[in-house]
């Protein structure tokens, strides 16, 4: 199946050099699905969905990381996600958190190898310009991929 | 529409020269390069006010500089160059050198003229993409080192590869700083980025790296031009690629550890990405230690790409690549951070210069350079983009004085990837390249469509503003045959 729709609550932004995401979520734990769902878009290309059907069998693994705030763990959350996206080819499907504040977070997280080729090599996870807050009832993050 | 701060002023201080006057807490002045048309671009993004970021860090000396082909990067703009002096708590940030450690180009030329490819360039370029794996996160299936031989890559560099029977000893010679920075420290570099360069030794990734088999189409210092073997006419090959995963990871390791360490010296950064250690900090040495190592992994990974460059060669034209004359002609990084020698304020210091997007350009009689281009200056490649040209030149005097031996690295994206993508869709890019006469093998469409030669600034406008500008020299002017991108 083809899409030019990105996840829900994931917009791309323009970056001369790199590529930008903007996501929003109502609760932190969505956030973090969400980013990592915008982060497995960018690296099909932004036009093609997981073709699920012809997924091989998915598999669960614990994630625990820390660090100062939200937008640092939220970066720490998705090198990890790139890091087994490179080295062992497998896309993040799902998370459920066990814990997830601040500075913190243990999660299941569901994977899948990747069906097709990669399209956009995303070097790294990077600091500038990101950010990660809640403004009313409403999170957003903004995070800038070196690409 | 100007994206730079309100009151960050602009003053133009000749054709091709811009500077951005000291303000609030920048501690020396911003001087960009670029002549009104590119400055319209410059202007259009963030880059001037990350050339004034960086203006703010400490210890930095001289100007923070702007090259014709910058654009906004993250922290440190991409074409910037800034010089840190240790004795005046100067710092190193793996944000100015970047995520992909001594990225750089290295230019092989060969005794074929460009009419020798014809009927041949289509195998030619199929033999490429065959035996070079590209792509992301391509590697070999079988040309993958044990951990132990990833060490002797991080301390050896190009030199690995040599004694390893990937390339010839002279090809040393012709790579900056010999193809191996010294003071590498592999036990700082992590396994995790040890395990994602284990198989990437000699592949050329994905983005904006290449290889592109071209022919000399103009000469503008026809001595000089023969002195590297680039007659007119000459097939050449450009190499674009840098340390791969095993770079990036080093890099993102890293920026905690800067970020921490910052803020323990009390280092108010402007940008986090701009995280950094004082020169004399034991983080410092450890970054610096573990970057060398990279760009080390770096140079290898050129040599044997190179390598398979000639074999590919040879295997296509039937013929040995000694016969062929498949010279290196150099190879040069331009994201990198190196303690050199440099003038500032009438004395001479050993500096922290870091290189973003940009290529050292060190003058004739300059000791770091070999004896073969030392009555020359260092060999500059600049590439430009898929469907135009590519440069080389060389290094200056003015260069030495002005930008601590630097000048730009390529032609400068002026679109982002998606606007790129969305102004092309619908097109056939390849059959619009072949048109043109270009063979483009590439991985993914995508990276074709991001890649356009209309999402870049046009080389020659950034390469006629060094030379006016008098921070590089014009030799030579390459023009693209066959195109292999990830």
């Amino acid at each position: 199946m083809h899409s030019e729709s990105a996840p829900p609550g994931v917009t791309s932004f323009d970056h001369t050099a790199d590529v930008g995401l903007e996501v929003t979520a109502s609760s932190l734990p969505q956030l973090f699905v969400r980013a990592a769902l915008g982060a497995a878009w960018l690296m099909r290309g932004e036009g093609r969905d997981p073709d699920e059907a012809a997924e091989p069998e998915r598999t669960a693994r614990s994630l625990r990381l820390s660090a100062d705030d939200v937008a640092a763990l939220l970066r720490a959350w998705l090198r990890e996600l790139l890091y087994w996206q490179e080295t062992e080819r497998l896309s993040f499907r799902a998370a459920r958190f066990e814990v997830l504040d601040g500075q913190s977070l243990e999660a299941s997280v569901t994977v899948a190898p990747e069906v097709g080729e990669p399209v956009r090599e995303i070097k790294g996870v990077t600091l500038h310009g990101l950010s990660a807050e809640r403004l009313g009832g409403e999170w957003t993050a903004r995070v800038i991929f070196d690409v | 529409m100007s994206k730079t701060q309100p009151g960050l002023e602009i003053r133009r201080l000749d054709q091709h020269r811009w500077l951005i006057p000291r303000r609030g807490r920048m501690r020396v002045e911003g001087l960009i390069f670029a002549d009104e048309r590119l400055m319209r671009d410059i202007r259009g993004d963030q880059a001037v006010q990350q050339v004034a970021n960086v203006a703010m860090l400490p210890g930095i000396v001289g100007r923070s500089i702007g090259m014709p082909d910058i654009h906004w990067g993250y922290g440190f703009a991409i074409g910037g160059v800034a010089a840190f002096d240790p004795e005046a708590g100067g710092v190193v940030s793996p944000g100015g050198v970047g995520y992909d450690i001594n990225c750089g180009v290295r230019v092989l030329r060969s005794d074929l003229v460009a009419d020798d490819l014809r009927g041949r360039l289509p195998g030619l370029m199929d033999e490429l993409f065959r035996s070079i794996p590209a792509g992301v996160g391509r590697g070999y299936d079988k040309f993958v080192l044990r951990p132990g031989d990833v060490r002797e890559v991080l301390t050896h560099g190009a030199r690995w590869a040599v004694e390893a029977g990937l390339g010839r000893g002279e090809d040393l010679e012709r790579i900056e700083s010999g193809g191996v920075l010294e003071g590498a420290d592999p036990d700082e570099v992590s396994d995790r980025a040890i395990q994602r360069g284990r198989d990437q030794v000699g592949t050329v990734g994905s983005g904006n790296h290449f290889i592109e088999v071209g022919w000399v189409d103009e000469v503008y210092d026809e001595s000089a031009a023969h002195v590297l073997g680039l007659d007119p006419g000459t097939v050449t090959v450009f190499i674009h690629s840098g340390s791969r995963g095993l770079g990036y990871q080093v890099c993102d390791d890293y920026l905690d550890l800067m970020l921490s360490t910052a803020r323990r010296h009390g280092i108010d950064l402007p940008d986090r990405q701009l995280a950094c250690a004082p020169l004399d900090t034991p983080e410092a040495k450890r970054y610096l230690g573990a970057m060398r190592a990279a760009a080390n992994f770096a140079f290898a990974n050129r040599q044997v790409m190179a390598h398979r460059v000639r074999a590919a060669f040879e295997k296509t034209f039937g013929r040995s690549e000694e016969a062929l004359g498949m010279e290196l002609v150099y190879d040069v990084s331009h994201n990198n951070a190196k303690f050199e020698r440099h003038v500032v304020e009438g004395r001479e210091r050993e500096l922290c210069v870091h290189r973003k997007g940009a290529t050292r350009a060190f003058p004739p009689g300059h000791p770091d350079l070999g004896e073969r281009f030392r009555d020359l200056g260092q060999p500059v490649l600049i590439p430009g983009d898929m469907g135009r040209y590519s440069y080389v030149l060389l290094g200056t005097h003015g260069a030495y004085q002005e930008t601590f031996g630097s000048t730009c690295h390529g032609a400068g994206r002026r679109m982002s990837r998606s606007q790129a993508k969305r102004q092309t869709r619908g097109r056939d890019l390849r059959r619009e390249f072949q048109e043109q006469g270009i063979e483009v093998r590439a991985s993914s469409g995508a990276t074709v469509a991001e890649e356009v030669p209309e999402a870049y600034k046009d080389v020659a406008d950034v390469v006629d503003v060094v030379h006016r500008a008098g921070i590089g020299r014009k030799v030579a002017r390459l023009r693209p045959l066959g195109v292999l991108k990830g």
